[in-house]
This record gives structure tokens, sequence and C-alpha cells, in this order.
């Protein structure tokens, strides 16, 4: 059980480590048998190697979260935040276009990704997190610009 | 499989119903075995009967929801509101929470979990209180609430 206040803190500094592409730091965060999901729908993914190369996909893209105000269970392990969001369309829009989850841009090099989602982790011993799902679906992504 | 748009609507399709206070309304997006968990953390609401019972309780309270942007998954399935969820009686409580709901093939929400902690819950319009008062504070107005439950409104 982790307190509400640690929780909050857990998911605010994830994103202050995800807007400093500092990727070694976010796995930190992570418990050793960690599964997440990105997004939530698209299959659970187990492992800390699988979860640094899909932070080092959004660190090269520059991704750069705002997040709003973080809400906790009382569960002792749930926090969410709602987060806008947005990154290079290189290197991950392809993959996304591919998929039909959005509209490949005419200047692909010079575009960015706008994308609203909601964060939940599980956290366990240690404060460690042990969970991720991203709810996103492609009425939550954009083109900017 | 809900499509996106569709899923949106009924997170704010439930909103919309709650703050008209009709308790049938309300209960017509659920199915049979719904799943309710509210807060996230306390034993779960099984079934429509029970779930009628809270929902009445939360608009005898004068619930009032603003829901913010609905995100969705891509299963067709899920969608997450963070939403303000205001209650008047007995007294003024605002939470700030995120909802998550799942619908089934059938268009009706099967599961729902509304995720909210004593420190995302404020006491009244007064200045925010902090630590062990504001802990003490919260507490004890949910437990007015649960006393009121049941009992006809104050208000």
């Amino acid at each position: 059980m982790i307190d509400e206040r640690s929780r909050k803190k857990l998911i605010l500094e994830h994103s202050r480590r995800m807007n400093a592409a500092d990727v070694d730091g976010l796995l930190a965060l992570y418990a050793d048998e960690v599964t997440f999901e990105d997004p939530v729908g698209s299959g659970r993914r187990t492992g800390r190697d699988a979860l640094r190369a899909h932070f080092e996909e959004l660190a090269a893209a520059g991704i750069s979260e705002i997040p709003g105000e973080p809400v906790s269970g009382q569960d002792g392990v749930h926090v969410l935040v709602p987060v806008t969001a947005t990154m290079d369309y290189l290197p991950k829009g392809p993959g996304f276009a591919e998929r039909g989850w959005l509209t490949a841009p005419d200047a692909p090099e010079n575009s960015r990704i706008t994308w609203d989602y909601v964060l939940m982790m599980r956290a366990g011993a240690g404060g460690l997190i042990q969970e991720l799902q991203m709810f996103w679906g492609r009425s939550d992504l954009g083109i900017a610009g | 499989m809900a499509d996106e748009a569709t899923l949106k609507r009924m997170a704010l399709e439930y909103a919309r119903r709650m703050n008209e206070g009709d308790v049938e309304a309300v209960l017509e997006l659920f199915s049979d075995d719904i799943v309710f968990e509210d807060p996230v953390g306390a034993p779960p609401l099984i079934g429509k009967d029970a779930l009628r019972e809270h929902i009445a309780w939360s608009i005898e309270c004068q619930v009032h929801e603003t829901p913010g942007r609905p995100v969705t998954s891509m299963d067709g399935r899920r969608v997450a509101v963070p939403t303000t969820v205001t209650v008047y009686a007995p007294a003024k409580l605002t939470f700030s929470i995120i909802g998550v709901i799942e619908l089934g093939d059938d268009g009706l929400v099967h599961h729902a979990q509304a995720f909210w902690g004593i420190t995302d819950t404020k006491v009244g319009d007064g200045p925010e209180l902090t630590g062990v008062a504001h802990f003490m504070a919260v507490t004890q107005n949910l437990a007015k609430m649960v006393q009121a439950k049941g009992s006809p409104s104050p208000m």
C-alpha cells in the first residue's frame, strides 16, 4: 500500500522524466516484472526491455506531456492522470498510420502528433510501478498545424 | 464493439442522466450483471438492484457531474473520463474523479470504476484544508453521507 500523495508524486515524476527524455530515470520507477499496454486494447506487453524500447521511441519523438490533476484509487495501488501530449510524427507516426489510427501528414518530418490520453498506473512494493496502461483511441490523436 | 464516438457519448450521457436525477434512465445504461466500483478500493456493487440503491442515494445527495474530455481505447470497449462530481447534501463535497467504463457487445456498461481518493475530495467552499485536518473533514463528511442514506433528504 502506498499513500495517495506518494502515488500522485510518482505519476507526475513519470511525466517529468518523460519530458526530460530520461529513459533510465523512467525505468528506475518500474518493478522488474512490469506489464504495460499502450494503447489499451492493443495488447499487453511485459518486461523492462520492451518498456525501454517503447520509451526510447517516445523520447526520440521529443514527446512533451502536460499532465492534468492526478487522482488515486482507495485500493492503495492505483493512480491516474489525464495527459495532453505532443510528439514529432517521426518515428512513431508511420506505424500509427499503417494501423489506420492516423492519416499520414503531407510533410512527415515537420509534423507533430497531438495526443490526449489517460495514464493509469498500479504501484506495488517499494513504490515501484508494476503496470502501466494508456487509454487512447483513434479519435484522441491528431496532427498539429 | 462500439465506435469511439459512441463510447464517448456513453460517458457523457451517464453524467447527463445523473444530473437530471432520473434513476431509471441512469440504470438503462447498465447491464444486469454490472460490476460498479465507487470508489475503487471499496467492495464492488454487483447487479442492478445494488446499483439502483447507490444511484438513488447519489441523487438524494443532489449529485452534479461535470465531465471533462473523454478518451477511449483501441478495443472499442473502454472509455476514461476525468470528472468533477459535487454533492450538495447533507454537506457540499467535491470529488475529482477519473471514471473508467467498459461496454459489452450489447452496448451496455458491464464494468464501471470511479477512481478517487481522500486527497481528491474537497469539503465545502472554505479555505483548502491540508494534512490531518483535511483527512478528518473528508471522512466525517463521507460518514454523514452514509448516515443520510435511505433517510429523507434534509434539504
